[in-house]
């Protein structure tokens, strides 16, 4: 569940029907040669993109497989009981919890979606970062994480099972299911396209091969695997694009040469990140600061983040509820300079080929910075480079993997299906069920680069569903009068006015939205409205839960999860939760002041 | 859709360990959903847990991976020809990035030998302490 719940999807590599190979064009040449451009679209990643790798890149990249291999091997003993595989044991420290957070997100699909955003729209990329990430994190850790980790739910959809009804618990995690499949899967083609034209592997090669290796880590070492493997990504995916964003800047001339060129040829808005956002003025984001804070900063983020199991899942395998509450606080912090790795490149890339994401180019926004790996990098590096890429591809599908085969292990098999089994059983099913999902997300992988249309509105039907999510949970937690089946019926209501607002208002020009992403902020409010006035409603015309049930579920109440003691250091000034949560929030406000005038 | 234990969860502010010791085998699952029967379950399966005990450092992983990358990565950039180093805006990107992550790599190997990760029984997270501080920079 990466990409698409809090990011439209800029990242689209299942929207371009691959058309045949154009290399006639050299997409440097910035006079914009004017070639034979195919009306359905350029090529999705041009064939100029092939790396000049050699076998110091190839060694490099051979070596992180084997210490890939390493971990789940290593990993294994560590795994005795179901709560080992599914969630470490509830016992990683937090800056390991932490980093696997962010790292779950850093996924792929957004670091190049998020280069694209920027050669596209400019500085508003910060918006994905400073206000549509931070204050959802901050609030998850400091608000939510004592319900979630003091109520010893092992998911996000059994907290909703405690709370409300086997209704919504179902229905939360048979979408959920099937959403992370879905998406494992979309990742997995995104790296097979990225890996074919970088590196000249067959599509099928590299969906097999990294498939293999995911399957592999998680079915031997489980939870601990993959946050460990994310950890490793986070630090090599650093390695990465830190030295493109080096490189790139010093090729435009630094900070001040391009933001000069940029502001001359996009305008002075392109460089800031609320310029041209006032109610009824024009920008290239179709979407102002009421829709940016409200549908981005408050519903899109706060869904994804905060009800993403994907994500929150990382938290909950902290060893205590000090180290899980700061889980998302420590991973605030990365996530607020990383905006600058992928924004930089997006903008360098803007910068060297003007025409970029034009029919007068065959680069694609998407390309940017595989462009600049291909331009910049010497071999080293370049290894260096390649292995974060496919690292973040990995571990984006893991943590969706990782995810599903504890929801439907936990949730759907030993709740409803094979009840009461020794505890042995299900770690057994939680490895079948490993395999029999990246086989599921292997098989989605190949859909997608037949039915690209379909996976697409799936993606943004499934991105839909968190907004209800984040609803029910926020209206359940602080009130206590909701009752069980207002849960189930917010969720079907939030998430049918999310669609029936994209799909039938947007898409058929009923109402008018300048863009995509304009029109998903507006989804995403309009699913969080009738949610909950659905939720209101029916509560008042059905039974409360029983106050004894409600122990530790709703804010004011207290389980005895909650009452264990921290431990030793935990009081120490630099972990208190608060002002962790409020330095992040803060100095995510200061980055805004440079861009904002 | 309301078969749910009316059982009063913590109230009495009990030990939640303490439910794991008493009757049967509290880690078999049942079909229960209530609060406090998940407390028991869970808590049942913590102490039982052998990932603390037995789960390797990822610092000593994230250390030796590093210095590993480092030392190749330096080596390029030592060697490097013009031609590499015209590529990359006459800069040597691969010494800087070789030398920084062999840094790092001592870093991580440098932490794990100063701050072992205690015996699992007396769980302090001291640390947490170098790598919090260094993540709030």
């Amino acid at each position: 569940m990466q990409t698409p719940t809090h990011l439209p999807a800029p990242f689209t590599p299942h929207l371009t029907p691959p058309t045949g190979p154009t290399d006639a064009i050299s997409p440097m040449d910035p006079t914009g040669a004017i070639g034979p451009t195919d009306p359905a679209g350029p090529l999705h990643l041009a064939a100029e993109l092939r790396l000049p790798t050699n076998w110091l890149d190839y060694l490099i990249l051979g070596i992180y497989f084997v210490v890939v291999l390493g971990i789940g091997f290593a990993a294994r003993r560590s795994v005795k009981t179901s709560l080992d595989f599914f969630l470490s044991g509830r016992s990683l420290p937090a800056w390991v919890t932490g980093l696997a957070f962010v790292a779950a997100n850093l996924g792929a699909t957004e670091i190049l979606g998020m280069a694209a955003n920027s050669a596209q729209y400019g500085v508003y990329t910060t918006h994905w970062y400073w206000i549509g990430a931070i204050p959802a994190m901050v609030f998850l850790g400091l608000v939510m994480m004592p319900f979630y980790y003091g109520s010893k739910v092992r998911s996000v959809p059994e907290f909703l099972l405690l709370r409300f009804d086997k209704a919504a618990h179902l229905l939360s995690s048979i979408l959920f299911a099937c959403a992370a499949i879905l998406i494992a899967g979309v990742n997995l083609y995104a790296l097979a396209i990225v890996v074919e034209a970088l590196l000249g592997w067959p599509q099928w090669v590299a969906i097999v091969v990294a498939g293999f290796f995911v399957l592999a880590y998680i079915t031997l070492g489980g939870l601990s695997s993959a946050i460990y493997n994310e950890v490793l990504q986070f630090f090599v995916i650093l390695a990465a694009l830190i030295p493109i964003t080096v490189l790139g800047l010093r090729s435009v001339g630094g900070w001040d040469g391009l933001s000069d060129s940029l502001t001359k040829s996009h305008g002075a808005d392109f460089m800031t990140s609320w310029g041209g956002t006032g109610i009824g003025s024009d920008n290239p984001l179709g979407a102002n600061w009421l829709t940016i804070v409200l549908g981005l900063g408050f519903v899109l983020s706060f869904g994804y983040w905060t009800t993403n199991f994907a994500e929150v899942q990382r938290a909950l395998s902290a060893k205590n509820l000090s180290a899980a509450q700061r889980t998302p606080l420590i991973a605030a912090y990365p996530k607020i300079f990383i905006v600058f790795l992928v924004m930089i490149p997006g903008l360098v890339a803007a910068v060297l080929v003007p025409q970029i994401g034009t029919p007068e180019s065959d680069l694609q926004y998407n390309d940017a910075i595989p462009y600049l790996m291909s331009q910049l990098l010497p071999n080293g590096v370049l290894g260096i480079a390649v292995t974060g890429l496919l690292a973040a591809f990995m571990a984006g599908m893991a943590a969706n993997i990782s995810s599903f085969n504890t929801v439907f292990t936990t949730d759907i098999w030993a709740r409803y299906v094979v009840k009461g089994r020794e505890d042995g059983y299900y770690v057994g099913f939680g490895r079948l069920i490993t395999v029999v999902g990246v086989m599921a997300s292997i098989g989605t992988a190949f859909l997608a680069s037949s039915f690209s249309n379909i996976m697409s509105y799936l993606q943004t039907l499934f991105s839909f569903f968190n907004v209800p999510m984040f609803v029910v949970f926020i209206i359940g937690m602080f009130w206590k009068r909701a009752s069980m089946k207002s849960g189930f019926w917010g969720l079907i209501a939030g998430t049918t006015a999310a669609m029936v607002n994209y799909f039938v208002l947007y898409k058929q020009g009923i109402v008018g939205i300048p863009t995509d992403q304009g029109a998903n902020f507006v989804s995403a409010i309009a699913g969080f409205v009738a949610g909950a006035v659905v939720m209101v409603v029916v509560t008042l015309f059905t039974a409360p839960k029983p106050a004894e049930d409600l122990q530790g579920l709703v804010y004011g109440t207290t389980s005895p999860g909650m009452a264990e003691p921290p431990a030793a250091g935990d009081d120490a000034w630099y972990r208190k939760p608060a002002l962790l949560g409020w330095g992040a929030v803060i100095l995510a406000a200061l980055c805004y002041i440079p861009f904002s005038f | 859709m309301s078969d749910h234990h009316s059982a009063s969860p913590s109230g009495s502010g009990s030990d939640p360990h303490s439910g794991s010791s008493s009757g049967g085998d509290p880690a078999r699952r049942s079909a229960h959903y209530s609060d406090k029967e998940l407390q028991e379950e869970v808590s049942a399966l913590e102490t039982k847990s052998a990932t603390a005990a037995r789960l390797f450092d990822i610092r000593r992983l994230i250390g030796g991976l590093f210095v590993v990358y480092g030392v190749i990565v330096t080596i390029a950039g030592i060697t490097a020809s013009d031609a590499d180093i015209d590529r990359a805006e006459g800069l040597n990107i691969n010494l800087w990035t070789g030398l920084s992550m062999l840094a790092l790599g001592l870093f991580f190997l440098v932490w794990l030998k100063l701050r072992p990760i205690a015996p699992p029984l007396l769980p302090p997270d001291a640390t947490d302490a170098v790598q919090e501080r260094q993540q709030g920079d």
